[in-house]
């Protein structure tokens, strides 16, 4: 099966693909479909995938292409550890051939929901499947630790922290899972869709990299992450930083004022620069810790604002996972004095496509 | 203490003095909603913020203060006129109208915050903290806000004051003085509902109504004067508000709301037990030494009668006639009586157990009380 | 009866004309006329629900009449408040408020006062002085929830007298007060009749009113029949103001004067109370 040319769009793509395998074949297919009648689509109609968060469903459009039809619930700006469903989700949910959800209490108010209908509709645990094949292949490719899950504190003690999808190559197991459960479903599609999930992979790794090289640039002594809360522990195990949250891992509870001065603490004691709010969390709780390290004299300010639990509005570059990835890294490299490395090559046509340079 | 030294930290002392602020008007103000029998309306007031708060979250679109605040104050006092409308056109009563104005403008802003959560492009992140309070995220510019805006409120108290209170004491008379009756009232509901608003940030909206409350209730046990008790609830809430900032502050994992108002309760309460005449412990210790007295009362009644039947003043009575009588042990009884210099001991047979007698002042004294209201003296002269 | 100059009716201490209220649409007043001259004792009787406290309401602005007037002595009642006084039902009012009777009076004064300025040492002691002509000087520091029923009358009487009205409006001045304290409010308003002053108060003991008021208005949404009481004060306008289930121990027409103890006489015996 020849490389899949980058440079062609989705469709295209698998056009190109048919038509090496011959003329002949089309022309059954075709036959095929004239005898089966117009209801019955000669292609295998796309599967109908209801994902939880935008950044699982990202992963799964990318994987999945034409081959699935994917609706996801929660928008940009949504804390998905407090999302509720509504009935037209529960309803949504019932109808769709395949739930994606990231799993591992990510999405907290939805336990219910997703258990009820994981017996009924087939459920891909996108973060677990993930974890469980890094953990199969060997270590986290980027750095060197056992088990590719980190244990979770606090609200998440006993479980593991949610948050993959901020370690590209961790994440990149996501698309091998996402495929082999597509395939699984849509056996039409499997070799497509598993060609497809290695090209976005290797697109991670690139990804990958190019953050463990951006926050190289960082002096040593300002790696330190200040955000609104814990979704950054696997980002910052993977590209080396020290990750601190205002909150814990889960935004349930509310900050207390012992949370607000632990961290000012921190932060006037490494001596940070620049602290960061999040799109899906009221950058009140950073504000307060900006006041009070300013009141004891520090001179920080806020870096600017990350994406952690969701990602940028749809139709723009963050509102990719690759897209977001590249944002949080900019911004973060940026203000703590560093500077981003040149975009990979593996991710040029990415660029233009978004029209980045 | 140790927790006062946490008063050195900044934002210690941010959540301390909002806490304060907000505890201070909500007392003052808090202190006619009690004397008017409108205790619930702050609770209706904070709960229908709800709607309030998520319009101006979503119209404003940015997270600031004064829109959020200011839509709450809107839709708090639309549902204060939603209840005087039922209650003057419709036969329901206060207590209702009061339910049904609170429900519905809460369910109604249930909807538009989950209705915001779908808001592409639209952090509802925060709003969620509006139903218990966010208190550790206070930053000085919403300490501006909430003192500005509090202190206006007190303001208008002090000018207004006894327009205020004769409104508040006979509505009908301050209208034969000419006073604009319904406007004052309108405006004190105003200023409840400025009240309530300001301490959503940091207490939200499900448990204000405590603030509004406790401080009023918990005065109104130690004073006799209007004035007195305003000045005393405003200073109960402010206490209430500094001690749930230090001890939330003390620990991880404290929300500062809800500890305020445990402050504010446990104010309450002792308020209840303690304060003179009106404290439980008070009445029950007033209880206490009335019995004492009625068996003291008794136990010199029975010595009289027993001389009377023995037509002998300086009869000296047996203990164990006095317990049999009595019903039970009477000699921590007839020591105190000795204290107090009302009977005295004798001995009498030296086989037998003590004996007592009245002295001449227990004799008057126990002469007073057989017949207290100066009744009739035959029973001495006939015996 | 022209309006010239705004003056209307002025030799009537209270004029109303045509005075019309209700509540939920069932009518409490209709086209009440009442005319009472300066320098009376009036009183105004009728059975329960005859709308007696509403009118007093109506007069002072608490409540919106649907139609009507009301003038005290030639002018719109809005432009004479200073010189009228009104003494509510004492139950209407919550007496476990925080404060003394003293300052009870002094509200009395703020009318007078205007806007924004606070109760002074002449205010309190306007004040004190009023206490005084009711016997309650010595409880000017008093909780007013430990007063008694015939202790709080008082307050509220001084609290009209402070204000040095010309015109009282009373509601039930005697209800739930002891015979002493009836005897001194009694002797209250005849002082105040004797300084020309005047007084409209609803009473509702049938028995006393011939004997300690002077004019009489008979109210049952509608004004049965007002006078003097001894013209008004008849068997027929009592039947027809309390309805023909009323019993008349003692069956005369009329009611001879008016005994001034407190109608312990066997004429006055004669007029009971009516069972209506």
């Amino acid at each position: 099966m020849p490389s899949l040319t980058p440079n062609c769009p989705p469709r295209e793509r698998r056009d190109l693909a048919r038509a090496h395998r011959g003329p002949a074949w089309a022309a059954v297919a075709t036959v095929a479909a004239l005898l089966a009648g117009a209801a019955w689509a000669q292609a295998p109609a796309p599967l109908r995938v209801v994902a939880t968060t935008a950044m699982v469903a990202d992963t799964v459009r990318e994987v999945g292409g034409d081959c699935v039809d994917v609706v996801h619930l929660m928008g940009p700006g949504i804390d998905p550890h407090l999302y509720r469903a509504s009935a037209g989700d529960v309803d949504r949910l019932g109808r769709a051939e395949l739930i994606v959800h990231n799993g591992l209490g990510l999405e907290g108010q939805l336990g219910a929901v997703l258990d009820r209908l994981g017996s009924r509709v087939p459920t891909l645990t996108l973060a677990e499947a993930a974890a469980e094949l890094a953990a199969a292949v060997g270590a986290a490719a980027s750095a060197g630790t056992e088990a590719a899950l980190l244990d979770g504190e606090d609200a998440y003690a006993g479980r593991a922290d949610p948050h993959l999808w901020l370690d590209a190559a961790l994440w990149s197991h996501a698309a091998t899972a996402a495929a082999e459960k597509i395939a699984e479903l849509r056996p039409a599609c499997a070799d497509d869709v598993r060609a497809r999930a290695a090209a976005y992979a290797q697109r991670l790794l690139a990804l990958d990299a190019w953050a463990t090289t951006s926050v190289a640039s960082i002096p040593e002594a300002q790696r330190t992450l200040v955000t609104s809360h814990d979704a950054f522990r696997y980002f910052g195990r993977a590209y080396g930083l020290d990750v601190h949250g205002v909150e814990g891992i889960s935004t349930e509870s509310e900050a207390s004022i012992a949370d607000i001065r632990a961290t000012a603490d921190l932060v006037l004691a490494t001596g940070v620069p620049a602290i960061f709010v999040e799109s899906t969390i009221s950058p009140r709780t950073i504000e307060a810790v900006l006041a009070a390290a300013r009141d004891r004299g520090g001179e920080v300010a806020i870096g600017g604002s990350l994406y952690g639990d969701a990602m940028g509005e749809a139709g723009t570059p963050e509102g990719t996972l690759i897209g977001m990835l590249r944002h949080n890294v900019v911004t973060i490299v940026t203000a703590l004095g560093g500077a981003a490395a040149p975009w990979p090559e593996a991710l040029a046509d990415w660029a233009t496509a978004w029209g980045l340079p | 203490m140790d927790l006062l030294a946490l008063l050195g930290d900044f934002t210690v002392r941010s959540v301390a003095l909002g806490a304060a602020l907000v505890g201070l008007v909500a007392g003052a103000l808090g202190s006619f909603a009690l004397l008017r029998r409108q205790s619930l309306l702050g609770d209706t007031l904070s709960h229908a913020a709800l709607p309030g708060i998520a319009l101006g979250f979503l119209i404003s679109g940015s997270r600031s203060l004064t829109p959020i605040l200011a839509g709450a104050l809107i839709s708090g006092a639309l549902a204060a006129l939603l209840v005087l409308l039922l209650t003057r056109t419709t036969r329901i009563k206060d207590d209702a109208a009061l339910g049904v104005s609170l429900s519905l403008f809460f369910a109604v802003g249930t909807v538009l915050l989950t209705y915001a959560q779908r808001q592409a492009g639209a952090a509802q992140a925060g709003l969620d903290a509006f139903l218990f309070g966010q208190a550790a995220a206070v930053v000085p510019s919403d300490l501006t806000l909430i003192g500005g805006v509090g202190l206006a409120a007190l303001l208008a108290l002090a000018l207004l004051w006894k327009e205020f209170k004769a409104v508040t004491f006979d509505a009908d008379f301050a209208r034969s003085l000419g006073l604009p009756v319904l406007a004052l009232e309108a405006l004190l509901t105003v200023l409840i509902a400025v009240a309530v608003v300001i301490g959503l940030q940091l207490v939200g909206v499900i448990l204000m109504v405590a603030l509004i409350v406790a401080p009023a209730a918990a005065a109104r046990q130690w004073t006799r004067r209007l004035e007195a008790m305003v000045v005393l609830a405003a200073v109960f809430g402010a206490l209430a508000g500094v001690a749930g900032a230090l001890v939330s502050a003390s620990a991880r994992g404290l929300a500062t709301g809800p500890v305020i108002v445990l402050a504010a309760s446990a104010l309450v309460l002792a308020s209840l037990l303690a304060a003179p005449e009106r404290g439980l412990a008070w009445q029950a210790a007033r209880s206490w030494s009335r019995r004492r007295a009625l068996g003291s009362h008794r136990v010199l009644v029975d010595l009289l009668r027993l001389g009377q039947d023995h037509r002998d003043p300086a009869y000296a009575s047996e203990q164990g006639m006095l317990d049999t009588y009595f019903g039970g042990p009477t000699g921590h009884v007839l020591r105190r009586l000795r204290r107090r210099g009302l009977v005295e001991r004798v001995e009498h047979m030296p086989e037998e157990g003590a004996h007592w007698v009245l002295t001449p002042a227990g004799r008057t004294q126990a002469r007073e009380l057989q017949s207290p209201f100066g009744g009739r003296r035959e029973d001495e002269a006939n015996r | 009866m022209t309006v010239v100059a705004g003056v209307h009716e002025p030799t009537l201490a209270l004029h109303v004309e045509d005075l019309t209220a209700s509540y939920a649409h069932q009518a409490v007043l209709w086209d009440v006329d009442l005319n009472v001259p300066p320098g009376v004792l009036a009183a105004i009787v009728g059975p329960n629900g005859a709308g007696k406290s509403t009118l007093l309401r109506c007069i002072i602005g608490a409540v919106r009449p649907n139609a009507g007037h009301v003038y005290v002595h030639g002018r719109p009642y809005r432009e004479q408040r200073r010189r009228v006084a009104y003494v509510p039902q004492r139950t209407s009012v919550d007496w476990d408020f925080p404060t003394t009777a003293l300052d009870v009076v002094t509200m009395g004064l703020y009318g007078r006062l205007g806007w924004f300025r606070r109760p002074r040492r002449t205010e309190a002691d306007e004040a004190l002085e009023a206490l005084a002509m009711v016997g309650m000087d010595a409880f000017a520091d008093r909780q007013i929830a430990q007063l008694s029923g015939g202790q709080q009358q008082r307050v509220f009487l001084a609290r009209a007298l402070v204000q040095d009205a010309d015109l009282y409006l009373m509601d039930e001045p005697f209800a739930g007060v002891d015979a002493t304290t009836e005897r001194a409010i009694v002797d209250l308003l005849k002082d105040l009749r004797a300084r020309g002053k005047t007084v409209v108060a609803v009473h509702h003991d049938l028995q006393t009113v011939a004997t300690y008021f002077d004019w009489l208005a008979l109210l049952n949404v509608r004004v049965i029949a007002q006078g003097p009481v001894t013209e008004v004060y008849t068997a027929d306008n009592l039947r027809a103001a309390y309805g023909p289930r009323v019993v008349l121990l003692g069956a005369t027409d009329t009611v001879p004067p008016t005994a001034t103890d407190g109608g312990a006489g066997p004429d006055a015996q004669e007029a009971r109370n009516p069972v209506a």
